[in-house]
């Protein structure tokens, strides 16, 4: 093999460096290596002491080295700073007064940085094991061959199940450890199903699998759940994530990416039908140019598409942006490809040789030239569809009839010549490089094809690299992932990255072992490898930790027991969907939009439009499903630590965070599933508390409640209901025999009153007896008539009242609202559209679509309801809901809108009708107002009576209100048809109290955890 | 039965998390722990996990714990705000010739124009501010302006990514992440790091500008509103009283302690239990927080709540002290949003009247209210937008400008900088920063070195790399702004 030797990059000396005073004289812990004493080393001495360059033979990036010294003695003496060479150098008191650095590299230290090595050597110049730069590859272990190791005898041959057990536990032997014993039957089913499919099993399935005593019950559990599609859409989130997947660019434009949901289903479908994995990489990388390619290999390239893109600058008149755009696409696709398939960042090789690992930056030009050729088909900022044929094929067909899908093309098999780009900047091409994998991954570069008539033919060349028998990282970097998303930890816990900086395996013969098995024994099956681990005895270990062996081994790595973790958001709420008995199991196709708060949609650049309207039925299929718009993530996924999809995800953060307490408590996710779940519960398991306690349990945890909690649950369940019995007795009691308060008399509270218009009060006639002003009680504001509104005496409630008919209409002279809080109070009749076109009819409002005010303006009115009813609309913001329907509007009655702050609301006769529990948008009030049609239009006049309408510039309180009503109750004899809702019955009240346990079950650590 | 919060006082590790967790979190920002085998780094990570609070301590002391971005979105003209300009007049409707492509994406390139709005010398620095700024520049001697900034693209998105992030690609932390994951919290009944937007939309890219990048989710920006709920989800369900939420909390709390108990105290799951109690007492910390109408009269009068078209903004800054005074760490208010923002592309006069007139008087307000308060070294201000604008007009006496990355101007105040000074320059035209060139990531280093973080040492490991705020380049702190 070829030894590259590694360039330490003359920018990374980090040239310039100043390291900013010394470390805080309060901090108790003194210089710490990694953070303050490195860092001084790597910017003053590795240029010369480190790999490449050892001056007096002398290294300092090295532990032992650092420590051995080098030709003029020991450099640190631990503990005694005075003694150390390396703190007398960098005084300039070494032998002859010689100062490091010298004169003319570079500038000798400050003072400060003097004090941090001198701590850290007094303090006993403590230097982690396992963090020294690397010199060359040889010592990296994952690009040495796969061995087959021997498969270890154990002492306990019993215990061993299969051979993963040998060599787990001849690990925990040698650090005699004895691993926890066997899960009970309901705990692994669980396990199982959970880590399959993402779903908790049925309780059909746990009792199956708990009745059935023989040793082969768990694998036929197993197999089973390998063959439900499910499994798919489980396991392809997982890759997904490792291919950065959504459906739109990012960026300014954020355009949807049309029809990569098709690779998606892609991945799905691959895994369900169990494609060997070396054709499952190989049709991604080059799905278009193996033998026998289909529509189908073809849609697996959309994997190189499916990144992030800036459309604003890859669509530029500007070249200079559109070239530096497509290199950091280029970057997306190299810093992919090698991550995901070899583990390996070769992205950090960009701009400068790889700063640990033997990456140059001319091996990543050479991946990017394997890239060059392919196109991005788009119009302008929009992406387009492609025909997903064979290049073959192509020729002469009518394209738009073909099967389309999101995926990368050659326009030609001579792709642009690629440089190497100095600093990675497009302005400073150096030599010319071809297409080759990393030099000092291979003795000898692997055959390139030469391009046939469609395509270079660099991608599949590539592919058969990434799959050869002499790469030793492919296999290595699958195995361990699988195994990864098995335990929660790999056995290499970077999962992306097998370079210097990764971790080391925990169990390396394992990893070889399960390389070599799973590319020779089982052909590249993913489905035969989920078998051989979960048919382990390892991966039956029960949860429960043995105390003597977290001392030993805290984190578990040896796997004494089986490590438990927070589910990943996709499963968690499909679990939710599942024991609610909502989820739509729909398989494959087009994405679902799940619900956004109006709140998290506002912040958005441009809300209008940016989310489907919610859909139950949609929105409960399974999360895979999820549109995935890079700049707005759904929060629920964003909350439970959904991954980023700017670049590959190797695994999922867990964070624990108040946040997240908030969204799965009082989110209308799962509150709306807790109601579900209720019902469930009821209609399937009958009225019977314990029944109902049982079954929930079974349906959510695959086990009935413990003695304890059961009690709890009862004792809670009981005590609930009565109590939101007795709430509501107190409420029904208040309603209908009247609060002591409502005998009171009301007032109309005159603070922030702006108008008062009482048809009693202030009418002035013309000598047509026809209105020509009426003039407001407070303020100065009058309103001047319009058409021939004339007065009806005795009207409501024994008073007159202005009879608003044909094209009656008043103008105000003055707004009387100024804030985006107010309240209307208008005392009505509705009859309806009569003859006028459209349905609307408005009683007040500052409508004019010419000075810009269409959707933004104040209005009050009413519209056609359903079933030939009446609906109410306070603004374009709060309207068209079916809550906001007036009952019997041919007789008088007290019409109210409230905008708040945080909420707008809609009365009629004192009764809520219906709320909008956020703000309204913001208003546009500078327009003038109108009584009794809409603003400037011609249309839309009122048809009924209005004996008083009140505007107040602010949001009344409820006593305020409720006062309001009470005068105006009186005053027109309303009949206060604000009929007390119905007493709860005591099964409605069980129903509440049930669905708080339903929420409480959801909530359980236990739910959300693996088991 | 109802139990006590203090019931649940986990068996976890100081910072509520698994150790796992807490070496990551404690260690994670200087030992970046996958370097170090597990079973090797006991040494190191011992000494950190027995830091108090969640708080952490910097590389260096300061004075500066917080930070307020006054971020004008769609970029601000320089020429008509911070950036005297008197040279334009006498080359009116001639054309630039300064060899750099003008503007963003081949829009028409117009002549220069001077501004419609007159400058004149402010404060015994005389700092000249122009007629848009008159209550900001009573603070002229607080300020730092820097007149010789550059970035990277002419374009909104990469350019606002670039200003938050130090990188115009996606993915990447965000300033306020960084200072999250260097710093900590101060209070951890609050989001750490708070972003308000506009009343009339989000800046482009959306959620982008505040995203923690490759950190945990916990960094990223948190979206507060200036009215009702601040955050998603913090009242209870509809239908659901007081009493019923306390009491199912108190049966969950009970139920995961019951199966806690029996496991042994896994310091996970003893952590999520915790979180809950927690997010009850944010549910009131925030809600008070935000509850600006408290202040008294004259307070608000100050930031401009009594005229509607500083009210909004004036909400939020004055909602701002009142988060800063609760410990949060790092706020960021976007002015303009949505189809109106600083993107003055038609109408510079119009445009930029109206969104100056918006925020001038608020701002001055937060920075008198912070000194009044006794907070003003503790906060630092910045000012400014993804890029400033061109000193053309766009077409022939257009009044609009297009974008300007080749030079535009930021400004610093508050604690740690030297107020009343001006940094760099550009030509004389005002296009292209030529003296004391700084690039976005010279501002980013100064910004954490205000804050006693070294931008060469603050690392996160991810994809094999020490990734640093400020990139891979060589960048430096600006050392004029200091104090």
């Amino acid at each position: 093999m070829t030894v590259r030797k590694l360039v330490v990059c003359g920018l990374l000396v980090l040239l310039g460096m100043t390291p900013s005073g010394g470390v805080d004289a309060a901090d108790p812990d003194g210089p710490a290596f990694l953070r303050d004493v490195r860092p001084i080393f790597k910017a003053h001495c590795f240029r010369c002491h480190g790999a490449g360059n050892t001056e007096g033979e002398f290294r300092l990036d090295r532990k032992p080295l650092a420590f051995k010294g080098g030709e003029t003695g020991k450099a640190i003496v631990a503990g005694q700073a005075a003694d150390s060479l390396l703190v007398q150098m960098i005084r300039g008191r070494g032998p002859g007064d010689s100062r490091m650095p010298p004169e003319g590299e570079g500038r000798g230290l400050r003072p400060d940085e003097i004090r941090v090595i001198t701590e850290w050597i007094n303090r006993g110049a403590a230097w982690p094991d396992g963090i020294d730069d690397q010199a060359d590859r040889l010592s990296l272990w994952s690009l040495r061959p796969i061995r087959r190791p021997k498969i270890p005898t154990v002492q306990d041959r019993a215990w061993a199940e299969n051979p993963i057990d040998s060599f787990v536990l001849a690990q925990l032997d040698a650090r005699e450890m004895t691993p926890s014993p066997r899960a009970q039957p309901r705990h692994l089913v669980r396990r199982a199903s959970l880590d399959l499919l993402g779903l908790p099993p049925t309780p059909e399935m746990v009792d199956g699998f708990v009745a059935d005593g023989a040793p082969a019950a768990f694998a036929r559990v197993i197999d089973r759940l390998l063959a439900n599609p499910h499994y798919g859409e489980r396991w392809g989130r997982h890759w997904l994530d490792l291919v950065r997947y959504a459906d739109t660019n990012g960026y300014e434009v954020d355009g949807v990416k049309p029809l990569a949901w098709k690779y998606r289903d892609w991945v799905i479908g691959a895994l369900n039908s169990d494609r060997p994995y070396d054709r499952f990489v190989t049709e991604q990388l080059a799905g278009d140019e193996i033998a026998g390619a289909t529509t189908e290999s073809i849609l697996a390239t959309g994997f190189h598409r499916v990144g992030p893109w800036d459309a604003e600058r890859g669509a530029s008149v500007q070249k200079s942006e559109v070239i530096a755009e497509l290199f950091n696409e280029l970057d997306d696709m190299v810093s992919t490809t090698s991550q995901v398939f070899l583990g390996l960042t070769m992205g950090c090789a960009r701009c400068h040789d790889h700063k640990f690992d033997p990456l140059t930056a001319r091996d990543y030009y050479s991946m990017v030239a394997v890239f060059r050729g392919l196109k991005r088909e788009h119009k302008g900022r929009a992406e387009l569809a492609r025909a997903a044929l064979p290049p073959v094929q192509l020729a002469g067909k009518d394209l738009k009839s073909q099967p389309q899908g999101y995926f990368f093309f050659e326009p030609s098999p001579t792709p642009p010549v690629t440089h190497l780009l100095k600093r990675g900047n497009p302005n400073q091409p150096g030599v010319e490089v071809s297409a080759a994998v990393p030099a000092a991954l291979v003795e000898k570069q692997p055959a390139f094809e030469a391009a046939d008539k469609f395509t270079s033919r660099r991608r599949i060349s590539l592919a058969r690299w990434i799959m050869s028998e002499d790469n030793p990282l492919t296999r290595r970097v699958i195995v361990n992932r699988v195994w990864q998303y098995h335990f929660g930890t790999g056995l290499v816990r970077t999962a992306n990255d097998f370079g210097v900086r990764g971790s080391l395996p925990t169990h390396p013969e394992l990893l070889d072992w399960l390389a070599g098995w799973f590319g020779n024994e089982a052909g590249y099956s993913l489905k035969k490898l989920h078998r051989l681990i979960m048919t382990s005895r390892t991966y039956a270990t029960s949860k429960r930790a043995i105390p003597a062996n977290v001392e030993k081994d805290v984190d578990n790595l040896m796997l004494s027991h089986f490590p438990v973790r927070r589910l990943e958001v996709e499963a968690i709420r499909d679990s939710m969907l599942a024991v609610s008995g909502r989820l739509n199991d729909r398989l494959y196709g087009a994405p679902m939009y799940p619900f956004i708060p109006k709140d998290a949609l506002r912040s958005g650049y441009n809300p209008a439009g940016v989310w489907k309207p919610f859909n139950e039925t949609e929105a409960s299929r399974r999360t895979v499903y999820s549109f995935l718009k890079r700049t707005l993530v759904i929060p629920f996924l964003e909350t439970l630590d959904f991954c980023d999809t700017a670049r590959s995800a190797d695994r999922r953060e867990v964070t624990t965070v108040a946040p997240q307490a908030l969204e799965l408590f009082n989110g209308e996710f799962v509150n709306r599933q807790s109601r579900h779940f209720a019902d469930r519960i009821i209609a399937e398991a009958g009225p019977v508390l314990g029944d109902q306690l049982d079954h929930g349990f079974r349906l959510a945890l695959g086990r009935k409640p413990t003695r304890g909690e059961r009690a709890s649950l009862l004792g809670f369940l009981s005590n609930e209901s009565l109590l939101l019995l007795g709430e509501d007795h107190r409420r029904f009691e208040r309603e209908t025999n009247g609060d002591p308060a409502a005998e009171l008399a009301g007032e109309i509270t005159e603070t922030g009153l702006a108008l008062w218009l009482d048809a009693a009060n202030g009418v002035a006639l013309n000598n047509q007896r026809q209105v020509s002003r009426w003039t407001s009680r407070v303020g100065s504001l009058v309103a001047t008539a319009h058409g021939d509104p004339l007065v009806t005496a005795r009207a409501i409630g024994n008073r007159p009242a202005i009879n608003f008919e044909g094209k009656d209409w008043f103008s105000l002279d003055k707004s009387p609202v100024t804030s985006q809080q107010f309240t209307i109070i208008a005392v009505v009749t509705d009859r309806g559209a009569g003859g006028q076109r459209g349905s609307h009819r408005n009683v007040i409002g500052n409508w004019d679509g010419g000075r810009g005010n269409s959707t933004t303006s104040i209005f009050l009115g009413t519209t056609a309801g359903s079933k030939g009813g009446r609906a109410i609309r306070l603004t374009d913001a709060f309207s068209h809901r079916e809550k906001l329907a007036v009952t019997k509007p041919v007789s008088p009655f007290v019409l109210t809108g409230v905008a708040e702050a945080a909420n707008v609301r809609v009365f009629q006769n004192g009764q809520l009708l219906d709320e909008l529990k956020s703000p309204l948008p913001a208003r546009k009030l500078d327009t003038n107002w109108t009584i009794g049609r809409q603003g400037t239009l011609d249309s839309e006049y009122w048809n009924g009576l209005m004996a008083e309408l009140l505007v107040w510039n602010r949001a009344l309180t409820e006593a305020e209100l409720a006062s309001a009503w009470r005068h105006l109750g009186s005053k027109y004899k309303v009949v206060n048809h604000r009929k007390p809702r119905e007493p709860l019955t005591v099964a409605a009240a069980r129903r509440q109290a049930l669905i708080q346990v339903c929420r409480v079950i959801l909530n359980l650590n236990e739910f959300v955890y693996t088991d | 039965m109802t139990i006590s919060p203090t019931d649940f006082v986990p068996n976890q590790t100081p910072c509520g998390n698994t150790r796992r967790e807490c070496l990551w979190q404690w260690g994670g920002g200087f030992a970046a722990l996958p370097l170090v085998d597990l079973m090797t780094r006991e040494a190191e990570s011992a000494a950190t996990v027995s830091r108090p609070s969640s708080q952490k301590s910097p590389h260096f002391s300061s004075t500066v714990k917080q930070v307020v971005f006054f971020f004008l979105n769609g970029g601000p003209s320089q020429v008509d705000t911070f950036d005297y300009k008197p040279a334009l007049e006498k080359y009116q409707g001639k054309s630039f010739d300064g060899g750099l492509q003008i503007g963003s994406n081949g829009r028409a390139i117009g002549k220069l124009a001077p501004s419609a709005f007159p400058f004149r010398p402010h404060g015994d620095s005389g700092l000249m501010v122009s007629s848009l700024f008159p209550h900001v520049g009573q603070f002229a001697d607080d300020l730092c302006v820097i007149n010789s900034m550059y970035a990277e693209t002419p374009t909104h998105s990469p350019g606002i990514l670039q200003m938050n992030s130090g990188s115009i690609v996606v993915g990447r932390p965000s300033l306020g992440s960084w200072l999250g994951y260097g710093l900590g919290n101060l209070n951890d009944n609050l989001p750490s790091y708070v972003v308000m937007t506009d009343h009339r939309g989000g800046p482009r890219g959306g959620a982008g500008a505040w995203s923690s990048g490759f950190m945990p989710a916990r960094f990223q920006g948190t979206l507060f509103r200036s009215q009702g709920a601040p955050v998603l989800n913090l009242k209870r369900p509809d239908g659901i009283g007081a009493g019923t939420q306390r009491r199912s909390l108190d049966l969950l709390n009970q139920l995961n302690q019951q199966s806690l108990d029996l496991r042994g105290g896994n310091s996970e799951l003893a952590a999520r239990i915790a979180s809950y109690e927690l997010a009850y007492r944010m549910q009131t910390e925030a809600t008070e927080a935000v509850d600006v109408d408290s202040e008294p009269e004259s307070i608000q009068k100050l930031y401009g709540l009594d005229d509607k078209r500083t009210e909004y903004f004036g909400r939020q800054c004055l909602l701002t002290r009142r988060l800063l005074e609760r410990g949060v760490r790092f706020v960021q208010l976007y002015s303009g949003g949505g189809p109106d923002s600083w993107d003055a592309h038609v109408d510079v006069p119009d445009n930029h009247g109206r969104h100056s007139f918006e925020i001038d008087q608020p701002i001055a307000a937060l920075m008198a209210d912070l000194k009044r308060q006794g907070m003003w070294d503790q906060t630092l201000l910045i000012w400014g937008g993804e890029f400033g604008r061109t000193p053309t007009s766009e077409g022939v006496n257009k009044p609009g400008r297009d974008h300007n990355h080749y030079g535009f101007t930021m400004w610093l105040a508050g604690g740690g900088v030297k107020g009343g000074q001006r940094i760099g320059a550009t030509d004389e035209t005002g296009f292209q920063a030529v003296e004391r060139r700084l690039h976005v990531s010279d501002l980013h280093a100064t910004i954490l070195h205000l804050l006693g973080l070294d931008h060469e040492r603050l690392t996160f490991l991810h994809e094999g790399l020490d990734q640093r705020l400020t990139g891979v380049q060589p960048r430096r702190v600006i050392q004029e702004v200091l104090a």
